[in-house]
């Protein structure tokens, strides 16, 4: 996917002017959110769950080179197939090239967003191949032309009469119909289509590289019908899907559905060992894994950006955000929208082009609350918005004038008698245009602040000058 | 997140940090701050070098600028001793949970931020936890007739854990109606610059914290951090509601602020 | 089978993290440190948990299989439960019903139930070698009802675990409209984390399957505007027939 991270502020603002999207984002916190809270509380454990999850993924990755090739071996032996792509252009190479050498006319796709982040069914498209994304959501928005919402439920932003409408240009079928009777119609329209689906093209939630087993975490079963109907299976991972035992299997898939929606678990949860074995009824004859990297490098090599590699995927933080639920997915301009996405996005497709991107959080630490894994997000926000004011050439993006605004910040604050008469000057020169004590209108850069909000004048007698007053013999200190 | 080990005995006395917001935009909290420590027999210092605890550049990116800022507060305070209190919670969590982030490569300057770090309180945790809050009660029987409903500001709950406090002591006041709020954990849409910055998404988040607020009915919002009251204050009036949002030190302020204290002095 | 890309790969991973090839110091918080004897005696220590709670297990996976949406009837005998499955088919108007070949059917009667009604289920299997698959997928695709039996249920989560293998086509219990599942006394486990136990010893005897599905409850979506709706890609209801 084209990044289009820079244009987070007009994306927002228009976001924020529909009351169609505004209305449809309340279910990320009535919804996921508030089952996530119940699930949450209803679990034994459920602190002690997330800190081993955490310390799990933490080993994993800070060895990721010896699991990865662990994982590896073990696929190979399995029968399986694994390339590893720097990047999206390679993967989507591969994975062409395996389905022209195979006559594959047909592909059906269940949720990936590596695969996002390859446009992979638009590229499959442009040489011929029928890409047919299977999850009702994915299925959606690839018929209004549209990247994912949400990272688990990629159409959250439509509502029920738009997703009608759409079936009903598609089928004629009646643009009133309900949740269950649009979700017949999609059922039966994609039916036909497993069944002649010559490949398939899955994520990966967890590879196990004791065993070179991959699983999928799905609700829908077009999950199962990828993998249990077409000849060939090809798997695509973030590099960072890795847990090392099956038996860290248990609790990782605990935290991890019942963050995501509250579940206590999925519909499915499907492991595979391999493509399928001589003596099986059916399954996949080919296995396909292909692991991508595609700037987690980046991440991986800052001490302070790598433990957003222990991400799971679940939304949990985007539906905790306050932030996402206003603006929506698109405003973030990449794969990733919402709390992660504000990191992995810009870090993974370009930080200066990002540079909205970390600064568009309140820091109020509701994702590092909710991430199965504990992920300090606000943490890393911090450290990238550093990065873009005091970074390396490449990164760093701060006007001119801003710079100047905090070094004479910083110069008022180093004194106590300068902050003082910092304050005092406002009071004067502010005085004549307050009202009540308030401005309802001020220049730039506060005007960002007075288009909806008064802002209070600095006090004419300040607490410092009223503590003196009360207490004429108190102790000073340093200046 | 941080959260401070209770201390005894009980101090005699403590240094104020009043924050750069108190001082000069609602110096009446300060007051407040002072009375009730006063009311419950503890003296209160106020070291006059200090200015602002560095997290608005913090915030920013500004690291720089704001490790040379919280070197002096630092210098302000590393000069003096005992608990250091501080009536909010974004600018506690600065100091305790932030500055090591700026000095970490420092040895002797994160000598200095621990030192420091391990005496300060937010306003309410220090009343709680280092004095008990049954103190304010039996000694001061807090009384005050209001309706309010409490917001939870995200600094003070997430990163220094401070999440009952306030809550328990509001709780004591006799004749203050606390009325819930729907979602009183969602951020009110400060966050700093943010609140300029991305001001469209910040007033969205705005309005529908001061939505829930209106609500419940209650005449005032009670809230832990200057920042986020000078926000819903500013929502406020542009709305001309005449829904108030106080300091939770003010209402504690107001409601032990009758003639019935052990030590007869009036404030 | 083939591995591409990989040295020069690993070579950036260990670049990043500042790191030689080597095994890493293992942290507590895997598992996978633990050797194949603890392994092999923590399987133990299920398989006799799964036997010794076996009533206790029953009643609760009656319970959390009926939360995850599935239509559950417990019954005394092999032979009540396959008047059982005969009446979901009849009721259901099916016609068409495939079935596993698996173990269960030995001791439950499920064909000659079906027969008394009028219905001829099919066994889904591609047969001899060389059979055409296609042939078995049509079957599962046109099918009303898929039967299985239960390798292992899940209490905490009310979970059906099926091992696709010779005799369990994984189409069988995904393709149908309805699915249902017979589950015996004694195959229940507390846990996901018992599961995985008896996987990774199986594993390590060389004798896992080359796939495991989950099932718990019927297939679902929320993705049209939040709304949860049952029923699917997968099968619209599920039924668990509980015998003991």
């Amino acid at each position: 996917m084209l990044p289009t991270t820079d244009r987070f502020k007009k994306g927002a603002k228009e976001t924020l002017a529909d009351p169609v999207i505004q209305m449809s984002m309340e279910a990320v916190y009535t919804g996921f959110h508030t089952n996530r809270q119940s699930a949450a509380a209803a679990t034994e454990g459920w602190d002690e769950q997330r800190d081993r999850g955490r310390a799990i993924k933490e080993h994993t990755i800070a060895n990721l080179d010896y699991y990865l090739e662990m994982l590896t071996d073990k696929i190979d032996e399995n029968g399986g197939n694994v390339f590893f792509a720097n990047d999206s252009a390679e993967a989507t190479e591969y994975i062409l090239n395996v389905a022209r050498a195979r006559d594959v006319k047909t592909v059906i796709k269940s949720k990936s967003m590596v695969s996002e982040e390859m446009s992979l069914a638009h590229e499959m498209e442009a040489v011929g191949i029928e890409a047919v994304e299977t999850d009702l959501g994915e299925y959606i928005i690839q018929l209004a032309g549209e990247t994912p919402y949400h990272i688990i439920a990629p159409a959250i932003h439509k509502s029920q009469d738009q997703v009608a409408e759409m079936f009903s240009e598609m089928t004629g079928t009646d643009p009133g119909q309900t949740p269950e009777e649009l979700t017949t119609t999609a059922r039966g329209m994609l039916r036909e289509t497993f069944q002649r689906a010559d490949m398939s093209v899955t994520g990966v939630n967890f590879a196990v590289a004791e065993s070179g087993s991959i699983v999928l975490v799905t609700n829908e079963g077009n999950g199962r019908m990828c993998t249990s109907i077409p000849r060939v299976h090809v798997a695509v991972m973030g590099m960072e899907k890795i847990v090392p035992s099956m038996q860290d299997l248990g609790m990782m898939l605990r935290i991890l559905i019942r963050s995501a929606t509250g579940q206590r678990i999925s519909s499915y949860v499907t492991m595979i060992n391999g493509p399928r074995r001589e003596e099986e009824e059916d399954g996949p004859e080919e296995f396909h894994l292909v692991i991508v990297d595609n700037g987690r490098m980046k991440l991986l090599a800052d001490p302070k950006l790598r433990e957003a590699l222990y991400c799971l995927r679940c939304g949990a933080c985007l539906n905790a955000c306050p932030v996402y639920r206003k603006v929506g997915g698109h405003s973030y301009g990449w794969v990733y929208p919402g709390p992660i996405g504000a990191v992995v996005s810009p870090v993974m497709s370009g930080l200066k082009q990002g540079k909205d991107l970390p600064f568009a959080s309140s820091l109020c630490g509701a994702c590092r609350e909710v991430c199965p894994v504990k992920i300090d997000i606000p943490n890393m926000l911090l450290h990238l918005r550093q990065q873009v004011v005091e970074g390396p050439p490449e990164d760093r993006s701060v006007g001119r004038i801003e710079r100047l605004g905090w070094k004479a910040w910083r110069f008022g604050n180093m004194k106590s008698s300068r902050f003082w008469a910092g304050g005092k000057l406002a009071n004067l020169l502010g005085r004549p245009f307050a009202r009540k004590g308030m401005f309802r209108r001020l220049p730039p850069p506060l005007s960002g602040w007075t288009r909806s909000r008064d802002l209070p004048i600095t006090a004419s007698s300040p607490f410092r000058d009223r503590f003196k007053k009360r207490r004429p013999n108190s102790s000073g200190g340093e200046e | 997140m941080t959260e401070q080990p209770v201390k005894t005995p009980r101090p005699e006395r403590v240094q104020l940090f009043v924050t750069c917001l108190v001082d000069q935009f609602r110096p009446e909290v300060g007051e407040s701050v002072v009375n009730v420590l006063e009311r419950l027999g503890i003296q209160v210092d106020f070291p006059e070098g200090q200015t602002c605890c560095g997290q608005p550049a913090f915030n920013s990116g500004f690291w720089n600028e704001a490790s040379d800022v919280a070197r002096h507060f630092l210098d302000v305070f590393d000069a003096t001793e005992g608990p250091i209190v501080v009536p909010s919670g974004s600018c506690g969590a600065m100091v305790r949970n932030f500055y090591g982030e700026m000095f970490e490569d420092d040895p002797a300057e994160m000598e200095r931020v621990r030192r420091v770090s391990e005496r300060i309180y937010e306003f309410t945790e220090f009343l709680v936890d280092v004095l008990g809050q049954d103190d304010l009660v039996t000694n001061l029987g807090p009384h005050l007739d209001e309706t309010a409903t409490y917001h939870q500001c995200c600094h003070l709950e997430r990163e220094l854990g401070v999440d009952h406090q306030p809550q328990q002591l509001l709780k004591q006041i006799e004749g203050l109606e606390m009325l819930p709020m729907n979602r009183p954990e969602v951020c009110c849409g400060f966050g700093g610059t943010f609140a300029v910055k991305f001001s469209d998404v910040s007033t969205a988040m705005l309005n529908e914290k001061l939505d829930n607020a209106a609500a419940t009915g209650a005449s005032m919002i009670v809230a832990g951090d200057t920042g986020c009251i000078m926000h819903m204050a500013g929502g406020l009036r542009r709305r001309g509601s005449d829904q108030q949002v106080r300091h939770i030190a003010e209402i504690l302020d107001e409601a032990t602020s009758l003639d019935k204290n052990n030590t007869g002095e009036q404030t | 089978m083939a591995i591409t890309g990989r040295d020069a790969f690993l070579g950036r991973v260990r670049g990043a993290l500042g790191r030689s090839p080597g095994a890493p110091e293992l942290d507590s918080a895997t598992h996978i440190g633990l050797s194949v004897e603890d392994v092999r005696r923590s399987a133990d220590d299920v398989r006799r948990e799964m036997t010794e709670s076996a009533d206790a297990l029953l009643d609760a996976i009656t319970e959390s299989a009926a939360t995850a949406g599935w239509k559950v009837r417990r019954v005394a005998s092999p032979e009540d439960a396959a008047d059982v499955v005969a009446q979901i088919c009849a009721e259901a108007g099916a016609t068409k019903v495939l079935r596993s070949d698996q173990d269960i059917f030995a001791s439950v009667p499920v064909d000659a139930a079906l027969e008394s009604k009028g219905i001829t289920p099919g066994i889904a299997t591609v047969g001899e070698a060389g059979a055409d698959v296609s042939i078995l997928k049509q079957a599962a695709f046109d099918s009303d009802v898929g039967i299985t039996g239960v390798d292992y249920a899940i209490a905490e989560t009310g979970t059906v675990v099926l091992h696709p293998r010779k005799g369990l086509s994984r189409l069988l219990s995904l393709a149908p409209e309805r699915h249902i599942a017979i589950l015996n006394r004694g195959d229940v486990l507390p846990s996901l984390d018992e599961l995985f136990t008896l996987e990774r010893a199986d594993y390590n005897d060389g004798a896992i399957e080359g796939s495991m599905n989950l099932i718990s409850g019927p297939s679902r979506t929320g993705d049209i505007a939040a709304t949860i709706v049952d029923g699917i890609h997968g099968p619209l209801e599920v039924h668990l027939v509980i015998v003991g």
